[in-house]
């Protein structure tokens, strides 16, 4: 039995209690409880299921490192799977769910797969499921995916947000224990930035239960002054519930801030995602504590020795009224005597170690605990739960020498620095044969851009476990730090800490030493992934020897907390196995993020409305009253047509195109590009971009023109206007704006450095308003103000004028084959214009229209549309378009391209119209047609294929066009289309489809 | 341990007034600058910066642009004094008065707000008075400068406004700042 002590519990505040469910069942906890301390104060000794075996599983750490407890939490939109117990803060009303299990916690169906846990060994998926083909994906698959894998994403929208935050820094601190706030401290002196994040919701980390006399006085005093100063210092931010997830290039790092639902209300700030730049980070991230390997070691009621310790001391619970201890340092004798000075019973610690000397011992001993040298555990008993342990020799082969019960077993393997992010910017480690662990390697420290390290371990994390070695270690280093910015420190009375020896760890990996194959598999190393000691075995054994093959053949270290406390338990199992030195087997790679960050936190703000911004035009309003159905056009939202009420897409489709084909139309313009181009040399220069000749256009007139890529491609159309002898505006595609303004840059600023033109982007200054059909000239003359007549304006002209009363430039250009006009006004005034052409045009049933009619008006006049007829691989020859590009230009950007032999290949497809002989079977956009031959594949030859089709209302039947080969030599002929389930036949047309004059 | 939040949370408002006129040449030419400070009485500004007299701002945009902040009614004329000004001179001079949206913010924690969607360094030593740092919001191309602690301005393009608005709003939440500035 865990329950909750009548006393004690420095994080806890007993008088507030919390109420939350878990699995459904009422619990109750206090404020300052994490979900797992709060579940073992319940009692609840089983918290989820295995990977592999469904094992059942208990809690086993007290921090990120935790294995096991992974549960989801929330319910509905609030809903978060594997989220780790240890550090999911309690909340009135918390919803805690176990995962990985089927049906039940309790009594779980795939555990069965405990009959012989021999039956998925090492490398079980490579080797098993390869026969039948069939049985893959209607047997083992399914099988697979309903007893693996975590917890259930979640299946409806997100409540709660998210947002970053970027800061610059001058130094960074990860950890707020006591080598983190020391150096912090030191360096808050100096006046430079410093950033202080802190993981957990209290500073101070591992300093108060595990030294609670600090030199002269009491630890968590220290603590409390020292925040207290810093928390004064201007220069100084710290944050707790951070934790550092990465380490990236250029002193880039990600943070995640956590933030507790103290409301209880959903819809709150949930995380916050720090992007920070920081010039030199010091590293104190403490260590963790290592597992040991022996039979039953993942029973539920095996622990570390240090979360006992924090559940005692920082929660107030007990593991059990009987904890046994198991060791192979002196650290874990902390764990004995707080228990035993709380007065629980502690029947019996193990040593690993022949001789036991140190401060620690003597003093448990001094409490009258039996303390057993060179002995082991054979076997933990208990079916569920822990009920007890037999003692065995260590240096033997596990008998049992004696039965002890106990409900709790305390285990303590060492310590590991926690290295990962000295790792993430490669960072080397080496391996300490007389500290038993990895520690940063200072000659391989991770570098900035100027080739200087700028990662600096100090505490634990750099291997200095002992109170009394930290401070002047801390000022040793961060004194290094503060020289790079040319400061130094102050002098400053560095902490007095009190001295205890502890003696060496010793390298324990398998207890006992020759532990028995059976036993082996009953050993755990991983308890995520389910990688036993046996595993690790036959990896090795199948030639899996380099650590990062072993690692992936037998799944050590993978998943939510990346091997954690495993990771170097496997490498020690790989080094025993191969009978070479830990550093000759090395380490597998660190890699960001140390602890999983939600996806939603990484999506920050941009998710729901704000997922990308949408461009809007001025008449975006109007268009919103109209009921416009709209499409996306590059970042702009357009009106694809207007609906009437009642009325589909496709017949509001058909009424706007013949509203322009019989009377008039309007058109909100305004997102196609307009780039200003000006200077002396801007119709040389543009004579390069384009095609065609624009130096030829006099001022006041318009031409059509083709922008190709330097292979010949087309990329983008539209009307250049000329505005004066030094001015032209280039009308882009609403897609091609930003782009063909950074293309026309990147050739003068690049290549043409010294030529004398600007431009810029004008597109948003102007609202641009299409007035399209037979009456488009009846309604702008209502307006009045401008001749716009046959001879004063034209057809590819354009002119200044005032227009109803605004400023405007009015192009005659024409996308649909009728009488049109485009009016160019200040962007300010452009629903004021678009209203009055609105209201003017009542006369004539004039009505907006939208891309989608622009489209079939296009078509039915066989214009081409960038993105329909082009694909990045057709040039404009093959669309009939030879007419647009110069003979007699020495040069233009893309005539060297076309004059490739594979584009001036005659067999290259060419566009026709294409009209199918049953105008009840319209074309599918993007169908291919198929010849009788084979090509070298021996698949059937393809001769064309569909750009655009639509429904064209004029001429009462389905239009389209294609690419085809040869086409335009094969007019009259009849090709077949695969349109999947039946062939489509069509004849090779003129792709002018309506008044071919 | 995160310092207080309170306080008021600033404020986003559109500025539907301010003339605007791009201009284009070369920065370093002595014509330029004479012309520039004759016409309208702000010198041309070094690299990253806004420089101001009255009711006139000239901000840094580029190598070889200038953005001039000018009374809405003075644009026409000013850029007729400007071309004429610049003779023979290489330049690009436009009415872009409507190309862009000009926000007004006001209020506390604006460093803060801003800190949350774009990856410039907003230190006070770093962006101080007279800073005008082009940069991103979110995912929209804007540029930044103040006047005050309480007072910044931002201008987007004006397709952009509404996105800058809403993501301004959804950062600017009481309680949800942290005091890092």
């Amino acid at each position: 039995m865990s329950t909750r002590l009548p006393t004690g519990g420095r994080f806890i505040d007993r008088s507030k209690p919390l109420n939350f469910r878990f699995n459904g069942r009422k619990f109750k906890g206090f404020e300052g409880d994490t979900v797992a301390s709060a579940l073992m104060a319940n009692d609840q000794k089983v918290v989820g299921r295995s990977f592999k075996y469904h094992r059942p599983r208990g809690i086993v750490a007290s921090g990120p490192e935790e294995p096991n407890a992974l549960f989801t939490i929330g319910k509905d939109g609030e809903r978060e799977p594997n989220q780790v117990g240890t550090i999911t803060e309690l909340a009135e009303g918390l919803e805690v769910k176990s995962q990985n299990h089927w049906p039940t916690l309790e009594t779980d169906i795939g555990s069965m797969a405990n009959l012989g846990s021999n039956l998925i060994p090492a490398g079980f998926y490579y080797k098993t499921f390869m026969a039948p083909r069939q049985a893959w994906k209607h047997l083992f698959e399914p099988a697979i995916r309903q007893s693996a894998g975590l917890g259930q994403p979640p299946n409806q929208n997100d409540v709660d947000h998210y947002e970053h935050f970027y800061l610059h820094t001058d130094i960074l601190v990860v950890g707020g224990g006591m080598a983190g706030l020391l150096a912090t401290r030191l360096l808050a002196e100096t006046g430079l930035r410093i950033l202080l994040l802190e993981q957990s919701p209290n500073f101070g980390g591992r300093l108060v239960q595990d030294h609670a006399e600090f030199g002269e006085g009491a630890s968590q005093d220290w603590v409390d002054s020292t925040l207290l100063e810093l928390f004064s210092s201007k220069n100084v931010t710290m944050r707790s519930r951070t934790s550092v997830s990465g380490i990236y290039d250029h002193g880039f790092v990600i943070a995640d801030e956590r933030f507790p639902n103290t409301s209880g209300k959903s819809g709150y700030l949930k995380r916050r995602l720090w992007k920070i730049r920081t010039k030199r980070i010091v590293l104190a991230t403490g260590a963790i504590e290592r597992p040991l390997c022996f039979a039953g070691n993942d029973l539920p009621g095996v622990r570390l020795a240090s979360g006992v310790r924090d559940y005692l001391i920082n929660y107030g619970v007990s593991p059990g009224d009987r904890t046994a201890i198991i060791t192979n340092n002196d650290d874990a004798y902390r764990t004995a005597i707080a228990l035993a000075e709380v007065g629980l019973s502690v029947p019996l610690i193990l040593d690993t170690r022949m001789e036991i000397r140190g401060t620690l011992p003597t003093r448990a001993k001094n409490l009258g605990l039996r303390i057993e040298p060179a002995r082991g555990i054979g076997e933990v008993l208990g079916k569920k739960t822990v009920s007890g342990l037999e003692m065995c020799s260590q240096v033997g082969e596990g008998t049992s020498l004696e039965k002890i019960g106990c409900e709790s077993i305390a285990v303590s393997g060492g310590w590991s620095p926690t290295v990962h992010l000295w790792s993430h910017c490669n960072g080397k480690l080496k391996w300490d044969e007389t500290k038993v662990m990895f520690v940063p390697d200072w000659k391989h420290p991770p570098i900035d851009s100027h080739g200087k390290q700028n990662i600096f371990p100090v505490g634990s994390a750099n291997g200095y476990l002992q109170l009394h070695e930290i401070p002047s270690q801390v000022e040793q280093i961060v004194r290094q730090v503060a020289r790079e910015f040319d400061k130094d420190l102050p002098e400053i009375q560095l902490p007095h800490t009190r001295e205890i020896t502890e003696d060496r760890c010793h390298g324990t990996w398998l207890i006992p030493y020759s532990m028995k194959p059976k036993k082996k598999m009953k050993a755990w190393v991983d308890y995520q992934n389910d990688v036993k000691v046996s595993d690790i075995d036959l990896a090795v054994l199948e030639g899996f020897e380099s650590i990062e093959h072993s690692k992936r053949y037998t799944t050590l270290g993978m998943a939510t907390d990346q091997g954690k406390t495993s990771n170097v338990n496997g490498i020690a199992l790989v080094s025993h196995n191969l009978g070479i030195p830990m550093d000759k087997v090395g380490t597998t790679t660190f890699r960001p993020p140390y602890s999983p960050i939600p996806l939603g936190a990484i999506a920050g703000s941009a998710g729901k409305e704000l997922f990308k911004p949408t461009r809007k035009t001025p008449i975006d309003a109007w268009h919103v009253s109209q009921n416009a159905h709209w499409e996306p056009v590059s970042d702009w939202r357009r009106p694809y047509c207007y609906l009437l009420e009642g009325e589909s897409v496709e017949n509001a489709v058909n009424r706007e195109t013949l509203r322009v084909r019989t009377t008039v139309g309007m058109l909100d313009a305004t997102t196609l590009g307009k780039i200003l181009v000006k200077g002396k040399d801007a119709a040389k220069f543009l004579d390069l971009i384009y095609t065609n000749a624009i130096s030829t256009l006099k001022p006041s007139r318009c031409r059509y023109g083709l922008m190709c890529d330097e292979n010949g491609f087309l990329m983008d159309d539209g009307v250049v206007a000329r505005l004066d002898e030094t001015t032209f505006l280039c009308h882009t595609t609403t897609g091609g704006a930003d782009h063909i303004h950074g293309w026309l840059e990147d050739w003068l600023q690049c290549e043409w450095w010294d030529w004398r033109v600007y431009t810029a982007n004008i597109t948003d200054q102007y609202v641009q308003i299409g007035v399209a059909g037979p009456d488009a000239r009846n309604v702008l003359d209502k307006l009045g103000g401008m001749d716009l007549g046959e001879e004063a304006l034209p057809f590819m002209s354009w002119k200044k004028g005032i227009l109803g009363g605004h400023e405007v430039q009015v192009y005659r250009i024409s996308f649909s084959g009728e009488l049109s006009f485009e009016i160019s006004v200040r962007a300010s005034e452009g629903l004021e214009l678009w209203e009055k052409i609105h209201e003017a045009g009542q006369e004539f049933s004039i009505e907006p229209y939208g891309t989608e009619a622009l489209h079939v008006l296009r078509a039915e006049k066989g214009f081409i549309m960038i993105g329909d007829e082009t694909d990045g691989t057709i040039i404009p020859q093959d669309l009939g378009l030879d007419w647009a590009i110069s003979k007699k230009k020495d040069d233009f950007l893309g005539k060297r391209g076309q004059q490739r032999s594979y584009l001036t290949d005659p067999d290259r497809w060419k566009l026709v119209g294409l009209e199918v002989l049953d105008n009840d079977e319209p074309l599918p956009h993007g169908v291919y047609a198929q010849c009788e031959t084979k090509n070298e594949f021996d698949h059937p030859k393809m001769e064309g294929r569909v750009t655009s089709t639509y429904y064209s209302p004029i001429l009462k039947r389905p239009i389209a066009m294609g690419l085809v080969e040869r086409g335009t030599e094969r007019m009259g002929e009849v090709i077949k289309f695969n349109c999947g389930n039946k062939m489509i036949k069509a004849k090779i047309v003129s792709h002018i489809a309506y008044n071919t004059d | 341990m995160a310092k207080a939040t309170v306080g008021s949370t600033p404020k986003l408002n559109l500025l539907d007034d301010v003339g605007m006129i791009l201009f284009r040449g070369d920065l370093k030419s002595k014509t330029l600058q004479d012309a520039i400070v004759e016409v309208t009485g702000v010198k041309v500004p070094v690299r990253g910066k806004i420089s101001t007299e009255d009711q006139t701002s000239i901000a840094w945009m580029s190598p070889d642009e200038l953005l001039l902040f000018v009374p809405l009614e003075r644009v026409g004329e000013l850029i007729e004094d400007l071309n004429h000004k610049m003779g023979e001179e290489d330049t690009l001079i436009w009415d872009i008065s409507d190309l862009r949206s000009v926000f007004e913010i006001e209020g506390n924690f604006i460093r803060e707000v801003l800190a949350k969607n774009t990856p410039i360094d907003l230190n006070k030593d770093k962006m101080r008075k007279g800073t005008f740092r082009r940069t991103r919001f979110g995912q929209i191309a804007v540029a930044f400068w103040f006047e005050s602690e309480t007072k910044w301005f931002m201008i987007c393009r004006r397709s952009e406004a509404e996105y800058a608005q809403q993501l301004f709003e959804v950062s600017s939440k009481p309680g949800e700042i942290p005091s890092v500035f």
